[in-house]
């Protein structure tokens, strides 16, 4: 691999910890498609201390909201006898790209010597994959309350066509004006005629 | 430009991050009580799993103000450990809570070197200089705070000093965060920790270790956590720090009237406060102003008493003094620096509305324990 200026460099080692393992697993592989080498750990059951003093990474990125980052916090302290991670944020012209990692929920240490411009195209690749990751658990549970309210909607629908004896063309144009006549969601709607039926029935 | 009373009030809800400890409750209870509502405050409170989180979150604007360790607002404006942004507080959230735990293995042989039944904090230190100079070489010991810029880690710190211990050079000292401290404790990773209430308590209920002392015999009426704002959006927003200082004030005088405490470890335990059991929870409040069982020291843990709430110099100079005398910093902290971290003016506006004495009506009158 060669970098900027032609010359080889040697492979950048990155401890990835992060306890959500899909996005472990998106971001080890883009790592390692950009010829990182990555030590990864997803649960939270190894000492974090004596994994950083066994992987001896250029770089630890985990994330944000992971307890252990207190742990790397005193690591940073004792540089004088031991070359230890450095914080990260102390690029401190590019306030705008560190408010973006920590929103998408990225914090990294690195060591003493890892060029800053490496450090930054780390970077770059754990905010991308973890808003994709971000953005694929939102359109996921998009999904889901989509999934579930239709089966809302179907189950008020059986319910009036059975009660009152409709179709099921009349019986969802019966929602549909409920909804629009309250201004509310029609999923709304289904679930007060279903708790209606139910109160009705007992 | 707006004219001031425009735009002191922040317009979006207000963003407070804490940290699922004891000491978080005044920010629990302003909001349950309603205080945030009655200052005209729409305020969320959101948990944070780190003081790295609380701290990263506070200075890159996405919370607007913390519960945070009494020295982080000076360890963020001297830029130790993080970028270079000035951190302030106005409002101190308590004095006292933290105890020094042991694992029951060593504070027994403590206990049989001092020939005390219940040492004191210097007898134990001179004992463990003792254990020090007689253990085998591979018998290393471990000692755990919670963060490098804490009380904790001051504290356990000068305990150590008083058996004329070195803590960088005679034993180990990490950072475990807190609710890791009994687990680790167990399986021998460390063999004691200074951390606040309930993670002392509860190495004493699993029998694995005991509580040498609290942080009150070391220094009656430390400081503890306080609540910190970057020094931009206070100078942006006054008004609205003075009232959020004074919803908090009063959820701290709330906090420290006893007929109340029956409420508190129910309202800690819900699942988006402390969220530790009920029972727990209790105990550990019930140890704020008694001892719950020989083993259960009390706390001494004050909210509003002996002018806990203010942001006194004094106990400030004190956090100073401990980053030079630790080596985490090279030159000792000026005066004038103090005094840009901690300001009075937001806390001595809501003190005087709400008839408590101001900064200059206090005074500290006690210190830490000296050899």
């Amino acid at each position: 691999m060669a970098d900027r200026h032609g010359k080889v460099a040697a492979p950048q080692h990155v401890l990835l910890v992060d306890s959500e393992p899909a996005r472990a697993a998106l971001l080890e592989q883009a790592l390692k498609d950009a010829g990182y080498t990555v030590d990864k750990q997803v649960h939270g059951d190894r000492s974090l201390a004596r994994l950083v003093a066994e992987s001896q990474p250029d770089m630890i990125i985990i994330d944000i909201d992971a307890p252990d980052r207190d742990v790397l916090e005193q690591m940073t302290q004792l540089s004088r006898s031991n070359p230890r991670p450095v914080v990260m944020y102390a690029d401190e012209d590019d306030t705008a790209f560190v408010e973006q990692a920590i929103q998408s929920g990225v914090s990294a240490y690195v060591a003493n010597g890892m060029r800053p411009d490496r450090v930054k195209a780390t970077l770059s690749v754990a905010v991308a994959r973890f808003r994709e990751f971000q953005n694929l658990r939102q359109e996921l549970d998009h999904a889901r309350t989509e999934l579930a309210d239709r089966k809302l909607i179907e189950k008020a629908k059986g319910l009036i066509m059975t009660h009152r004896g409709v179709n099921e063309d009349d019986a969802y144009r019966a929602l549909r004006k409920m909804a629009m006549d309250r201004s509310c969601r029609l999923s709304d709607v289904a679930r007060n005629v279903i708790d209606i039926f139910d109160i009705t029935q007992e | 430009m707006f004219s001031s009373v425009y735009s002191a009030v922040r317009p979006r809800p207000l963003k407070l991050g804490f940290v699922p400890l004891l000491d978080s409750a005044p920010l629990a209870v302003a909001l349950e009580a309603g205080y945030f509502e009655s200052e005209g405050l729409h305020v969320e409170l959101h948990r944070e799993a780190s003081w790295s989180s609380i701290r990263d979150k506070l200075v890159f604007g996405l919370l607007d103000g913390a519960h945070m360790l009494a020295p982080l607002p000076l360890a963020c404006s001297l830029g130790l450990g993080s970028v270079h942004k000035p951190v302030v507080t106005s409002l101190a959230l308590g004095l006292n809570g933290n105890a020094v735990t042991l694992g029951q293995p060593l504070y027994n042989e403590l206990q049989r070197l001092c020939g005390l039944d219940r040492p004191g904090p210097a007898a134990l230190a001179r004992a463990l200089r003792q254990f020090l100079d007689n253990r085998s070489s591979e018998r290393q010991i471990t000692l755990a705070t919670v963060f490098p810029y804490s009380m904790h880690n001051y504290l356990l710190r000068h305990w150590l000093s008083l058996g004329n211990i070195d803590p960088d050079c005679d034993l180990n000292l990490v950072v475990v965060p807190p609710d890791m401290m009994v687990s680790a404790l167990n399986s021998g990773e460390v063999q004691g920790y200074c951390v606040g209430e309930p993670y002392n308590g509860l190495a004493v209920h699993e029998g694995i270790g005991r509580i040498a002392f609290t942080g009150h015999d070391l220094w009656p009426e430390a400081p503890e956590k306080v609540f910190g704002v970057t020094a931009q959006w206070a100078s942006t927003y006054p008004d609205t720090h003075e009232r959020v200082v004074r919803a908090l004030l009063r959820a701290c005088q709330w906090l420290d009237d006893p007929a109340n405490h029956q409420d508190l470890g129910k309202l800690l335990s819900r699942p988006d406060f402390v969220g530790l059991d009920a029972e727990t929870l209790q105990g550990a409040v019930a140890q704020m102003t008694a001892p719950a069982g020989s083993d259960l020291p009390c706390t001494h843990k004050l909210f509003c008493a002996q002018g806990g709430t203010a942001p006194l110099p004094e106990r400030m100079q004190w956090i100073a003094e401990q980053m030079l005398r630790w080596q985490q910093i090279t030159q000792p902290v000026s005066g004038e620096l103090l005094g840009q971290v901690y300001i009075p003016e937001p806390y001595n506006a809501a003190a005087k509305s709400l008839n408590l004495p101001v900064t200059g009506e206090l005074s500290v009158t006690s210190g830490p324990l000296t050899p």
